[in-house]
């Protein structure tokens, strides 16, 4: 579908999606940063760089695995993309390293990033630390509070951390923060943003370093499985490791793209975050997409059990991609997510982050519609982290 | 510019006098004690005013403003009340321009041709959407010129005659000026070639370059004079200067009073 690139027409509009809603003080640096992004992105010595790095530091490329035992319990052919073998458990450090490396190559000094379950704020640390710049990572203080353990991990890899108390003290609020301050520092300052979102060039930029996941499993999709999967599942957050699965397959009109957003506890409750579902045209945070808001344009906060799927807007490209029918997108619940991360860990011994594990039971959910078909799932992250929630959700369901 | 409000700012400027359009955050600290303060404002002396609506996530502006258009909201404050408010401002005071300054997502949201006609309706002339630059201005341009609305927009210190030239054939009004890169706040640090950022925007706009952003004190408002403004704007001072008279449920003047009278004799 080459209609869909030419729409990306580098003022970053993904149909009416995308664009630069940034205030004038950014313009500039986002048209520096633009410029640097086309120039590096078809230059050789770069790339040869960001993949030698991503091999040896990261760990890529990640296999394709068969999960056998899943599949009999499924009922389909579930094959995973092991994002959750990378380096620091997660796709994120595709788009850390690469952000950090073209940084680097602007002359930028310092590298600030936003965090809501610390997942992007640990990838932006190590990458920093590799790239020896110093980085300074806004979280909001209530994900400061519940993700303790990473925000150690992000102290120990160097960065500075600082908790944002404002508005509702979450990823919105970091990212308003990290604008803030980018805003005054943009001339010594990259802000390594952490999904696929906010103005041009950034969704482009970050799907460009998270195109490893694409095209290795498609690769690894016509090795193992001799053809192409009916259908590539990833969980939607912002949209990064969903869209750097979905970039291969656009052209491939018989592979069925599906996103698993954070369906919370229910689309009645209002607790949840499924913006591509339910959410409408909004413009925040740089870009034109949807959100979830009221009749005011006020956002609001969104519910998930997952803090990294808590994100009340959503990635340009993904909007589009709904809009034109390419992509489809169904909200998974926390119940479904938590069942769906109980079986993969005892079918397969693996525990995967809660993100994943709402593409896990999307693809649960699509095998018992097309039992016997092939499904890519991609398995974002590891779940570690994840396991004081497992058992805080646990204890409140089942007094 | 000839037939609209802002002539008298304009001719006021050219009469060799600096002007002075502080802001007021609707519904903050409630919506009367508000509209209080823009008459206050306006009894004292104010040429103009900034109206601010509350937005959750107002990513170009300080922790002041944030915090005080959160207490907004939490009070229920709704944006359909800043017709209210415009209508009862206007009746007051028939010649004084009023620009509003709202985030895009609640243009958007509020249907951007019902919303803005209705805003001219009752008395507003301009609008500063400090989120949409100009390279998205014809997204609402049309509209705003069906609606007679100026639009007004900011240039910053990185602002160059590229950006000068991409604002030109839409900036109506006065030229927001935003004297140091950050957001609004009342930390006194400027730009150190804030003079000749006011003198390239002189030579290039026929509009007033107002400086904002960062202003609180008569000695700030004098400087940026100095440098070349011809007229300054002060939010976040303001904010803290209707908390501190808020008792009660109501607004004494005393203290905008006297803020707006230092600054205009220090002008
Ligand atoms: C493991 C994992 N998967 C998915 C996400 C969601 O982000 P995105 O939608 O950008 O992939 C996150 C975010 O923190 C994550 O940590």
């Amino acid at each position: 579908m080459a209609s869909h690139e030419q729409i990306n027409d580098d003022r970053g509009f993904f149909g009416r999606y995308g664009g630069q809603y940034s205030p004038e003080a950014l313009i500039p640096i986002l048209e520096e940063l633009r410029q640097a992004f086309r120039k590096y992105e078809h230059d050789d010595t770069f790339n040869k760089e960001f993949q030698y790095i991503m091999h040896h530091w990261g760990g890529r490329p990640t296999p394709l695995y068969y999960a056998e035992n899943l599949s009999a319990q499924y009922g389909a052919h579930i094959y995973l993309k092991r994002e959750d073998l990378m380096h620091g458990g997660a796709h994120k450090t595709n788009n850390a390293l690469g952000q950090a490396l073209l940084a680097k190559k602007m002359g930028k000094t310092r590298i600030i990033a936003e965090t809501g379950a610390g997942q992007h704020g640990v990838a932006t640390a190590m990458a920093c630390a590799k790239m020896n710049l110093p980085c300074t990572v806004y979280m909001g203080a209530v994900d400061v509070a519940r993700q303790a353990p990473n925000v150690e991990r992000m102290k120990i890899l160097g960065a500075e951390v600082i908790a944002v108390e404002s508005g509702s003290a979450t990823l919105k609020d970091a990212i308003n923060e990290a604008l803030r301050d980018w805003i005054a520092s943009c001339e010594t300052t990259h802000y390594l943003l952490g999904t696929a979102a906010g103005p041009h060039p950034f969704p482009t930029l970050v799907r460009y370093f998270h195109k490893p996941i694409g095209i290795e499993a498609r690769a690894q999709c016509l090795d193992m499985m001799s053809k192409l999967p009916d259908m590539a599942i990833a969980c939607v957050g912002g949209g990064s490791n969903a869209i750097g699965l979905f970039q291969s397959f656009i052209d491939d009109k018989d592979v069925q793209l599906i996103g698993a957003e954070p369906g919370g506890e229910g689309l009645e409750s209002n607790k949840h975050g499924a913006v591509l579902v339910k959410g409408t045209h909004a413009v925040l945070h740089g870009m034109s997409s949807l959100a979830l808001q009221d009749e005011d344009g006020q956002i609001f906060e969104t519910h998930s059990i997952s803090a990294g799927l808590d994100y009340p807007l959503v990635g340009p490209e993904h909007a589009y991609l709904r809009d034109i029918g390419r992509a489809q997108y169904y909200a998974i619940t926390d119940a479904e997510a938590v069942e769906a991360f109980y079986d993969l860990s005892a079918a397969e011994g693996i525990l995967p982050a809660l993100e994943s594990a709402h593409a896990l039971a999307q693809a649960k959910k699509s095998a018992a519609e097309h039992k016997g078909s092939h499904i890519l799932v991609n398995l974002s992250g590891r779940g570690d982290k994840d396991l004081q929630h497992i058992m805080a959700y646990k204890k409140e369901h089942s007094e | 510019m000839s037939n609209t409000r802002y002539k008298y700012i304009h001719d006021k400027i050219q009469n060799g006098h600096a002007v002075y359009m502080p802001y007021v955050l609707i519904g903050y600290p409630d919506l009367d004690a508000s509209i209080a303060a823009a008459k206050t404002l306006i009894d004292n002396g104010a040429d103009g005013l900034e109206i601010g609506i509350p937005f959750r996530d107002p990513v170009a502006d300080g922790p002041v403003i944030e915090a005080a258009a959160n207490h907004a909201l939490d009070n229920g404050f709704k944006v359909d009340q800043i017709i209210t408010f415009i209508r009862e401002i206007r009746s007051y005071a028939p010649t004084t321009p009023l620009t509003l300054m709202s985030y895009y997502n609640i243009i958007l949201a509020k249907k951007p041709d019902i919303f803005l006609t209705a805003l001219a309706n009752v008395g507003l002339d301009g609008i500063l959407i400090p989120d949409l630059p100009p390279e998205h201005a014809e997204d609402i341009y049309p509209l705003t010129q069906k609606a007679g609305l100026e639009m007004v927009f900011i240039v910053a210190p990185t602002s160059d005659a590229s950006r000068f030239a991409k604002i030109t054939p839409y900036a109506g009004g006065f030229i927001y000026v935003v004297t140091k890169m950050g957001i609004t706040g009342m930390q006194d640090q400027y730009d150190q070639n804030l003079a000749a950022l006011f003198k390239t925007i002189k030579a290039h706009f026929a509009l007033p370059a107002i400086a904002g952003f960062g202003i609180s004190t008569a000695q700030n408002a004098q400087d940026m004079v100095k440098n070349g403004a011809d007229g300054v704007i002060i939010g976040s001072k303001i904010i803290k200067l209707c908390e501190d008279s808020y008792k009660e449920g109501k607004l004494s003047p005393a203290l905008l009073s006297a803020h707006t009278q230092e600054i205009i004799n220090a002008l």
